[in-house]
């Protein structure tokens, strides 16, 4: 079977993913021996599978030496506070404070209880979005991709 | 009758710390494996997971109860090795790494073979640490979605809801760190391709 780049470059994908029947399988592989350019595509085509080959690897287990020292760093640990429920909130401003402190108090609980939400986002509230975000030209890509017709895969 | 996680969590906050003990023993094998995918250094992945763990400890109010304690959890550490990546890829050296004789080896035993698909674990590790080293010469927010979406199989949705971003920006960012990576993992085998031959021949 005589085959050209590009038409072992389209069945690059089959040809990794195992899909195809093993004549042409045989004379992709003969090709890739014989051409760099197609190898040097075949390497790019195969990175999503070497990354799940790598997946595979053992990973090893914590220790036991680790668990000790874990477990020695919670002992220490001040334990944590439970979130006040809104309700319970509103019941202590509602009993402790007068009329009108409560009201604020009101405002102000259900104004917090607003940009907290959900608890864990705020206190999470990691740079990772920000650093997601960073200096990034953003569209590009995408107007890219779209001109040129070029699915974003998944 | 063996407590849920739900339990547990609830006697902590009244103050049973034993209870996290059980739910640490309950978790951290899949903690210390998934900050494993993003660190190889074992030191440095015990040290992330331990303060993944103290962070969930001390932030334990906080936690939902409308989604699974691992999952949250899980969000806690790949938020800190986000921070661990981005920290590090500043003082990031350019020079790609050039791969051993066996690793080209492997590499061309996934990408020059039909359907190769090897289950042999020493394999894996070796196409482990090509993928950690390729995936060091990228900028963090690629080696973090790229490990997320294409390492630990998550979905665009699973991974925006870990990150906290929009799912379009999920794939945008996808997109561009599997380019990216492509151009770095073809740049790492040349290195090591013999003299070649033609570059286009018709077999
Ligand atoms: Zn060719």
């Amino acid at each position: 079977m005589t085959l050209h780049c590009r038409q072992v470059q389209k069945a690059l994908r089959a040809f990794h993913d195992g899909t195809m029947p093993g004549e042409c399988a045989a004379a992709i592989e003969a090709h890739l021996g014989q051409c760099a350019g197609c190898r040097t595509a075949a390497r790019r085509q195969a990175l999503t599978k070497l990354l799940r080959a790598g997946s595979r690897a053992p990973a090893p287990a914590p220790s036991d030496f680790f668990m000790t020292r874990l477990r020695g760093a919670l002992q220490d640990c001040p334990p944590p506070q439970p979130a006040p429920a809104m309700a319970e909130l509103l019941v202590r401003a509602g009993l402790r404070l007068a009329p009108a402190m409560a009201a604020m108090a009101l405002i102000i609980s259900i104004s917090s209880a607003w940009f907290a939400a959900p608890a864990y986002n705020a206190l999470l509230a990691a740079p990772a979005e920000e650093l997601l975000l960073e200096d990034h030209p953003l569209s590009t890509d995408l107007i890219l991709a779209a001109l040129t017709g070029e699915t974003i895969e998944r | 009758m063996v407590p849920d996680d739900c339990t547990l969590v609830q006697n902590v906050l009244n103050g049973d710390k034993h209870s996290f003990d059980m739910l640490v023993e309950r978790h951290v094998t899949r903690v210390f494996q998934l900050v494993y995918r993003f660190f190889s250094n074992r030191q440095h992945v015990e040290d992330i997971v331990q303060d993944t763990l103290l962070q969930a400890y001390q932030s334990l109010g906080n936690y939902g109860q409308e989604r699974p304690f691992i999952h949250w959890l899980r969000t806690i550490a790949v938020r800190r090795c986000y921070r661990e990546l981005a920290l590090r890829s500043k003082r990031a050296e350019t020079a790609l790494p050039a791969l051993s004789g066996q690793e080209q080896e492997c590499l061309d035993h996934y990408c020059l073979q039909a359907g190769a698909r090897s289950e042999d674990p020493e394999a894996a590790l070796i196409a482990r640490d090509i993928t950690a080293r390729l995936l060091a010469a990228l900028p963090a927010r690629e080696q973090m979605v790229l490990i997320l979406r294409d390492v630990e199989g998550l979905s665009v949705r699973e991974t925006a809801r870990m990150m906290d971003i929009s799912q379009l920006h999920i794939k945008v960012v996808t997109h561009r760190a599997r380019r990216h990576a492509q151009t770095v993992l073809a740049a790492m085998a040349l290195g090591k391709e013999p003299h070649t031959r033609s570059q286009e021949q018709p077999v």
